[in-house]
């Protein structure tokens, strides 16, 4: 039995390819990454990411909200703006105790913290803004978010690695469904660009070391893939009770069925190698959304581009789907925006729901043969989907997978 | 007014994005909506553009108090100046 599924009214997106869904999904089709060489990495031995271009929170937002936040931030309010506006609602006539925020968010913004550090180190611990805290704690996406929109209901962080926002947006789902709130405004952001995360990363030998060619670096699912390429972004979705979104004249732009999480507990970085824990989640969210793995038409991968990864993710998908749907993996051409990555990949997964097309996985130019999955890639692929799956999988085995089905 | 004050004014607009219409020597911070936390964020910038410490404002403090704060800051700062340096130098 489904335990009651939320239409999605609205989406929002601030992306490697620019603020606008459009964009977002106009650089998906297209499949190119958008990976390029970072001036602010410049001397690290992984000097490339996928940045926002051209973002001006100032011009967004305004300098007045925008001075006392870090850039994840600017980035949540923009994309939230534009869901809101998607799902035509408007803030100052909304009942705004009944309206949720639920946000993912991986890590604290390290922004600046470059700089207070030495600060400290020359013994000027009173040249520290007092606004370091409140600029950089994850918690404060929801809460500014809140204040921007004028959302009172139950405000919400998740962080839960790479799969905060699915985390989010599944825990969202469930808020509508006990019905504590009437609206959830959910997603994700993350900008973690500082060269101290490039260079823990790196440290970590979690991201492609492709310097000479930075946009052949994402390569989702190829045999010579060699870790993932940071990114930022924020992805935004509107979440509504089905009924109460068809009572209201909204226009549903697909529905969220079904989420399913579990945990690894196996190790603190490394994926389960048998895919056991995502393969428990993806069942549990099937099982929620009362539909059959036969019924999925199309996974979007969790598809870092890590050698770990992917293979394990491939083999949970070839132990939960007799026959594996088309899969596709935006972080070739988005790279991994972290805790944003589920929203846009939920986003994008939406938009596949609406179009019924499958964007190509960029840079997959010879599958691993260890991989035995239908993998998209070279150009987009039309598909009968009625109902699609999409995987987030974090850093201490935490596992999110979200069900749609089409309007 | 004074320099000093154009420099609080001008920290305001760019930094702090408050309305340049709201901006005049008899404002207070609580009418700009510069909270607590802000002040002392304005206090760091005014230093580090400045090189001078401004202390002793509150909420209600106006720019024009807060200019002549830092003018008397600036004074005091220049004035100690040649007496740190002899202290320095005695033994």
């Amino acid at each position: 039995m489904n335990h009651g599924e939320a239409a999605i009214t609205g989406v929002g997106s601030v992306s490697p390819a620019g603020a606008g869904t459009g964009k977002l999904w106009d650089a998906l089709i297209a499949g190119k990454s958008l990976a390029t060489t970072d001036d602010a990495l410049a001397g690290l031995p992984v000097d490339f990411s996928c940045r926002v271009p051209g973002f001006d929170a100032d011009a967004v937002i305004g300098r007045r909200l925008s001075w006392r936040m870090d850039r994840f931030t600017h980035l949540a309010i923009a994309a939230a703006r534009e869901a809101v506006a998607d799902a035509g609602l408007d803030p100052a006539t909304w009942d705004a105790p009944r309206i949720a925020v639920i946000l993912g968010v991986g890590s604290n913004s390290l922004d600046r913290y470059h700089i207070l550090f030495r600060y400290l180190r020359e013994g000027q611990a009173k040249r520290i803004s007092p606004l370091s805290i409140p600029r950089s704690v994850p918690n404060m996406v929801a809460g500014e978010v809140a204040i921007d929109l004028h959302a009172t209901g139950p405000n919400l962080t998740t962080s839960n690695a790479c799969a905060s926002a699915a985390t989010a947006i599944g825990t969202a789902l469930d808020l509508l469904r006990a019905r504590r709130c009437d609206i959830c405004i959910t997603g994700g952001a993350e900008s973690l660009l500082s060269p101290i995360a490039a260079a823990c990363f790196w440290r970590m030998n979690a991201l492609s070391e492709r310097a000479e060619d930075p946009q052949g670096a994402s390569r989702p699912f190829d045999a010579d893939r060699d870790g993932f390429v940071l990114a930022e972004g924020a992805g935004v979705l509107i979440l509504e009770r089905a009924a109460d979104a068809q009572a209201r004249g909204a226009r549903i732009r697909s529905y969220l069925t079904g989420y399913g999480a579990s945990a690894d507990a196996h190790h603190f970085t490394a994926p389960h190698p048998s895919g056991d824990g995502a393969a428990q989640a993806i069942n549990a969210a099937l099982r929620d959304a009362a539909i059959e793995p036969a019924d999925i038409g199309h996974v979007n991968a969790h598809g870092t581009a890590t050698r770990l990864n992917d293979l394990a993710e491939a083999r949970t998908l070839r132990q939960v789907f007799a026959c594996p749907p088309p899969v596709t993996a935006c972080k070739g051409v988005l790279g991994h925006s972290l805790g944003a990555a589920g929203a846009l990949e939920a986003i994008a997964t939406v938009l596949s729901l609406e179009h019924q097309l499958i964007p190509p996985t960029a840079n997959l130019d010879r599958l691993d043969p260890d991989i035995d999955l239908d993998v998209v890639a070279g150009t987009p692929r039309p598909a009968r989907i009625t109902a699609a799956l999409t995987n987030s999988f974090g850093f201490g085995g935490q596992n999110a997978v979200l069900v749609m089905r089409s309007a | 007014m004074s320099e000093l004050y154009d420099k609080i004014a001008d920290i305001l607009t760019t930094n702090l994005g408050v309305d340049p219409e709201l901006v005049n020597p008899d404002a207070t911070f609580a009418v700009l909506d510069i909270d607590s936390l802000s002040m002392i964020e304005l206090a760091i910038m005014v230093e580090d553009q400045c090189g001078f410490k401004i202390e002793g404002l509150d909420a209600d403090s106006t720019l024009a108090q807060a200019a002549a704060l830092l003018e008397k800051a600036t004074q005091q700062q220049q004035a100690s100046t040649p007496c740190g340096a002899q202290t320095a130098t005695t033994p």
